[in-house]
């Protein structure tokens, strides 16, 4: 048999030309994260090989065979498989893209330029070759040794063993970078995560300063706390990543958020971390009773509240002007089956899109049918723009649940009324506006993001497990008034207030007597 | 012979797709990371 045929011969060759393009390609992967320490790197991912497999061709040393399978192993697991096959190839194909609602379970590394991405993937397919023919190798050699009467024992099972543990190893250090309990008087860092740029940068803005008003005012805690802000973009792609860098980067210990997408966005994160998500929003099902909370009244909540201030106004019929938009639609799937309950008749309906601009027919369309009031509910521009629509209209009879309250331009809305959050603590709001004199008091989601930081902190503050406090934690008087959950639900339940627009600006109208908001779970769209 | 070019020829064309492949899913995230993506609606996180 001529060396050319003998197969160690063989997989000697291609297990270490598959090794070696797997460290060329990893070194090139690791150039645009380390810069040129990467020729240290280079140096020895690719020399070692190449000295160990001519140390056993020279000797037939078993100890040289085991130092090229612990070499191949470390360049196969350690780059080729974690590195390339998990943190580019499984992260980009699965995390990203066929599996992205899933992300959680894939590598959280931010999705790099192209040429770094498609290294990590030639290193993983080239790994994967590597991994076949060295096995093949070391059999081939192996068997050849016991026909020589060379055998030793047990180095198969020392590199597997080897491989294992780093690879445990280094799954056990990701999973527990996040764990642990800081000492007293250790820093606890708290993620507030909320739009800051577009559309929902004003009530981002308002409620970054809630959080900060309600750490301002902590006095004698057992930790001190620091907050970590993020911004949630303005899609899911860009919640995700701010997501990974608020726990996987900055280590935070809980989140307080706002808004209801990038809310259901933040929620497997938060259940893979094992950290509270205390969330302002409205979409009753993000709060799982486990890891997340949702602490502002529900849809039903809204509209128990609001069929209750119409029928003590009188109003026998309405017509439904609003937009095509998650929480939205949750507020009129709600109202629509308290208005059943109540005895009031929808007149005329009309679901828009956020886009349109002309209203001027939805507007006449709804007055033919002459409803005793307007329900009007609608994101900026077009909530402004129907608010025009109805002002030039001469219509003044409108009722909303919470949008009046982030209009750009409430002047077009005087005289409406709506639900909003209940501002209990009336202090609350002047405390606020004399400490941010430049800011809107956006009345919706502050008194709940005051209120969730200061319930997370107390979760810490009680010595017992944060996430473990919180589930137990069923009621509390709070900015918002008294707030309740039936244990193992997710809702943190209040009633809302009913509000009013004069002189331009929300004003609370005294509210009369009635039933607290039921304490059951809800679930909203 | 023959068969080892047709393994290398279709082991080409494999990573070759598997690299375009990936090539636009960077593109489509850094898109959206800029916010210049139309893959979302407008105002999508606004309320």
């Amino acid at each position: 048999m001529t060396t050319t045929d003998n197969p160690t011969h063989r997989y000697a060759r291609l297990s270490l030309a598959a090794v070696l393009i797997t460290s060329l390609m990893t070194t090139i992967h690791h150039y645009y994260r380390m810069g040129f320490f990467t020729l240290v790197l280079g140096a020895v991912t690719i020399g070692l090989p190449i000295a160990t497999i001519l140390w056993f061709r020279t000797t037939r040393n078993a100890v040289a065979l085991v130092a090229y399978g612990l070499v191949s192993g470390w360049v196969i697991v350690g780059f080729g498989l974690i590195d390339g096959l998990w943190k580019s190839t499984l992260k980009l194909f699965l995390g990203n893209f066929l599996l992205a609602d899933y992300g959680q379970y894939f590598s959280w590394d931010p999705v790099g330029n192209f040429p770094f991405e498609a290294t990590g993937i030639l290193a993983s397919i080239s790994s994967l070759y590597a991994l076949g023919y060295t096995l093949a190798f070391i059999r081939s050699a192996h068997a050849d040794r016991r026909a020589a009467g060379m055998t030793s024992l047990g180095w198969v099972a020392a590199v597997i063993a080897v491989a294992a543990v780093s690879t445990g190893g280094y799954v056990v250090y990701a999973k527990g970078r996040n764990r642990g309990i800081p000492p007293e008087g250790g820093v606890i860092k708290i993620g507030v995560i909320v739009p800051q740029q577009g559309p929902g940068a004003l009530l981002g803005s308002s409620f970054l300063k809630a959080v900060q008003m309600a750490k301002d005012d902590l006095k004698g805690t057992k930790y001190r706390y620091e907050l970590v802000t993020a911004d949630t973009g303005t899609n899911p792609v860009q919640t995700r990543a701010a997501i990974k860098r608020l726990i996987g980067v900055d280590e935070v210990r809980a989140i307080v958020g706002g808004i209801s997408l990038p809310g259901q966005v933040i929620k497997p994160y938060a259940t893979y971390a094992g950290i509270p998500h205390l969330c302002v929003c409205s979409v009753g099902s993000i709060g799982d009773g486990i890891f997340n909370f949702t602490n502002i009244p529900l849809p039903e909540d809204e509209s128990t509240r609001w069929v209750e201030e119409a029928r003590r106004r009188g109003i026998k019929s309405l017509a439904l002007l609003s937009q095509d938009y998650p929480s939205i639609d949750g507020h009129v799937k709600a109202l629509k089956e308290g208005l059943a309950a109540g005895g009031i008749r929808v007149t005329y309906a009309n679901r828009f899109a956020g886009t349109t601009t002309e209203f001027a027919p939805i507007v006449e369309a709804a007055r033919a049918t002459r409803p005793d009031v307007y329900f009007v509910e609608a994101t900026e521009p077009a909530l402004d723009l129907l608010g025009a629509r109805l002002k030039e209209a001469g219509i003044h009879n409108i009722a909303s649940i919470v949008a009046l309250s982030v209009s750009d331009n409430p002047t077009l809305f005087e005289g409406a009324w709506y639900t909003d959050s209940n501002l209990a603590d009336r202090g609350f709001m002047t405390r606020f506006e004399a400490k941010y004199p430049d800011t809107r008091f956006a009345a919706h989601m502050m008194p709940y993001a005051y209120d969730s930081f200061d319930l997370v902190v107390r979760g810490f503050e009680s010595g017992q497990d944060v996430v473990e406090y919180i589930r137990g934690e069923t009621a509390y008087d709070g900015t918002a008034g008294h707030v309740n959950r039936e244990p193992g639900s997710g809702n943190y339940r209040s009633r809302p207030a009913v509000w009013t627009i004069q002189d331009g600006r929300p004003r609370l109208l005294d509210q009369p007597a009635g039933p607290a908001a039921p304490a059951t779970s809800g679930g909203a769209p | 012979m023959k068969r080892v070019v047709v393994k290398w020829v279709i082991g080409s064309v494999v990573v070759v797709v598997i690299l375009a492949w990936a090539h636009h899913i960077i593109q489509v995230n850094e898109a959206a990371m800029a916010g210049t993506s139309n893959t979302q609606p407008s105002g999508f996180y606004s309320h």
